[in-house]
């Protein structure tokens, strides 16, 4: 800090002191606040993180948004987009804005339940194995090379195949779907942790496998945990849909933005082609918007990445 | 090489066998059991029938019995009898397979045909529009859904363009015209989404690459920029970028179930699709049986390949 004797010199150390001040105000929030500051002062973060408030407030407040019962049919069918229905009508006259907003529900709710439980599910295999090391390590990660040889859409169409098609059971699926290679990341993860020094003092303190694990180890890793779950969502939200749209999914008439695509959508494309543009345009907005997200969260919190391209 | 090789094969034997125990669980887990799951919905059943059905399915014995008979038929290439069609499993995933594999190849070399060139122009002129546009194409191409890509193509081509692409499989070897007008879309579809990605990843590695030192002497001896990028600083970038092409293999096969429905392409994706749909149990173990075999072999073929991109690169 510069001390100056005139006026000038004055208002600059005022200044440089509440920059200081600021930063000294940054260091002291915690560190998942101060992550999630940088998050949203990040352009590209705002905005698809607006888009993506967007999608949840509309998912969440679909009964009072929707205009219309997003399953209730009327005689008013094939309707080209117009005041009253903005994005149209399908062929058995289901407002399809209403069934868009209600179908944003549906792909939230599988996305962040699925990468929910397959990241935890993920964390918990991937924490054990790489801190246990050895045969069981050993066992474990020739399982998970089995799994990640299975194509993630072959093995969530088999997994469905057994458990009968529905939503619960795609969202079933998709989070098993994701443990392979959750637990392949946080392994990874885990073993640049455990050969640091104070891994090895709670060891010599006496600490347990479970206590270093919980107290030493999972902390450090929570960054790549992160990073990994909100790259998943958009691939999750897709997963539903394509399970969706290939019938193993949502089944009718609830509204799910790739079965809307795969029935009134495809069937009426020539005659109504918003009902195959707009389910499409939602998915992707939404798929892009995690991903850009996904992309900003790793940016700020990998350490190699700060400041790169 | 050779030990290599034979390291590599002997360290798939345990994933195949324990994807091998998972697949021929999943199917055994079904409450109640796969035959009563099969027959729910299609009425009265006589209980001579089921019997059948259960010996055929092998499910009338201890399981570690069933697993043990079934592994040994599967390691002498019989997948047992499709439960819908009653035709022999594995001869009819090979008969679907090549109308896939044809899918795949074309849509390999379109994404290679997209990517290399988009990511190298994006790199050498980084910053610019150019650089966006490429950008651009690679996040739509990650985050739009194939089914919905390749029904605005239909769409476009039918309602605007007037012109109807070819449905259904025609075979190379009679009519390669309409064989072809079949295959290219659905190739494009399925090309375009490997390319998003591998776009990117040509973009980042030659960025790093033309940032390297033997690329400034390059420069500095006077050769013309555009020997600079490919002989120097492309060959150099390809590593990531087959890598990264390798890992989404198992991508491109979630893309051939969707493209092969719709349109309606005989292949290993609708095989799947409606033996998942008529819960032909048979079927399902057995495509995922050679997908994942077919994806360890793969996966193999590329590590191989990095020998002849980089003679650096020796295998042991």
């Amino acid at each position: 800090m510069v001390r100056g004797g005139d006026g000038a010199g004055t208002a600059s150390t005022v200044s440089a002191t509440s920059a200081t001040a600021r930063i000294a105000a940054r260091r002291s929030l915690p560190p998942t606040l101060d992550a999630l500051r940088r998050v949203v002062t990040h352009p590209v973060g705002a905005i698809f993180g607006t888009v993506i408030l967007i999608v949840v407030l509309l998912a969440v407040f679909a009964p009072i948004i929707a205009p219309y019962d997003p399953i209730a049919t009327s005689r008013e069918k094939l309707l080209s987009p117009s005041w009253k229905y903005p994005f149209g009508t399908d062929n058995i006259g289901r407002d399809q804005l209403s069934r868009i907003i209600w179908g944003a529900r549906i792909s939230l709710y599988v996305g962040l339940i699925a990468v929910g439980l397959g990241t935890v599910s993920g964390t918990v295999l991937g924490l054990v194995s790489g801190f246990l090391g050895g045969t069981f390590d050993l066992i474990v990660q020739r399982a998970v090379d089995g799994m990640l040889a299975i194509p993630a859409i072959v093995l969530a169409m088999a997994i469905v195949s057994v458990l009968g098609a529905n939503t619960a059971n795609a969202l079933l699926a998709i989070a098993i779907v994701t443990i392979p290679s959750s637990s392949r990341v946080v392994r990874s993860a885990v073993l640049a942790v455990k050969a640091n020094v104070y891994v090895e003092a709670a060891h010599a303190l006496g600490a347990t496998p479970r206590r270093i694990m919980a107290r030493h180890v999972l902390p450090n890793i929570v960054a790549p945990i992160l990073i990994l779950a909100s790259g998943s969502l958009g691939g999750a939200i897709l997963a539903e849909s394509g399970l969706s749209f290939l019938g193993l999914g949502t089944q009718p008439p609830n509204p799910s933005w790739g079965l809307m695509l795969s029935t009134s959508g495809r069937q009426y494309m020539e005659s109504a082609p918003w009902l195959a543009i707009l389910p499409g345009l939602a998915i992707s907005v939404t798929v892009l918007s995690f991903n850009m997200l996904g992309d900003t969260i790793r940016d700020v919190l990998d350490p190699r990445l700060r400041g790169s391209r | 090489m050779g030990p290599y090789i034979a390291r590599r094969l002997l360290l798939a034997v345990p994933s195949l066998l324990f994807v091998s125990l998972f697949i021929f669980s999943l199917v055994r887990l079904i409450p109640g059991d796969a035959v009563m799951a099969l027959v729910a919905e299609g009425g009265y059943v006589s209980p001579e029938t089921l019997a059948q059905m259960r010996i055929e399915l092998g499910i009338d014995k201890p399981f570690l019995a069933q697993y043990a008979d079934w592994l040994g038929h599967l390691v002498q290439g019989d997948l047992g009898t499709s439960l819908w069609t009653r035709e022999p499993v594995l001869p009819t995933i090979l008969q679907r397979m090549k109308v896939s594999l044809e899918i795949s190849i074309l849509a390999v070399s379109i994404a290679f045909m997209l990517a290399i060139p988009l990511g190298v122009i994006a790199a050498v002129r980084q910053d610019t529009v150019i650089d966006f546009g490429s950008r651009l194409f690679s996040v739509i191409g990650l985050s739009a859904p194939d089914f919905w890509l390749a029904t605005i193509l239909l769409l476009v081509l039918s309602k605007y363009l007037g012109w109807l692409p070819e449905f259904g499989w025609y075979s190379p070897l009679t009519d390669p015209v309409k064989n072809f007008q079949s295959m290219i879309f659905p190739a494009l579809i399925v090309g375009y989404r490997l390319s998003a990605v591998s776009a990117r990843m040509t973009r980042s590695a030659m960025l790093d690459v033309l940032r390297e030192d033997y690329v400034r002497t390059a420069r500095a001896k006077g050769l013309r920029e555009i020997d600079v990028v490919i002989r120097h600083a492309l060959r150099n970038s390809m590593i990531p970028v087959i890598t990264i092409i390798g890992a989404q293999l198992t991508g491109l096969i979630g893309g051939l179930v969707i493209v092969e429905q719709i349109f309606s392409l005989p292949g290993q994706g609708r095989l799947l699709l409606d033996a998942v749909t008529h819960r032909d149990y048979p079927v399902v173990q057995g495509s995922v049986m050679v997908m994942a075999t077919l994806f360890v072999l793969a996966n193999l073929t590329i590590d191989m390949s990095y020998g002849l991109l980089d003679p650096r690169i020796r295998l042991h």
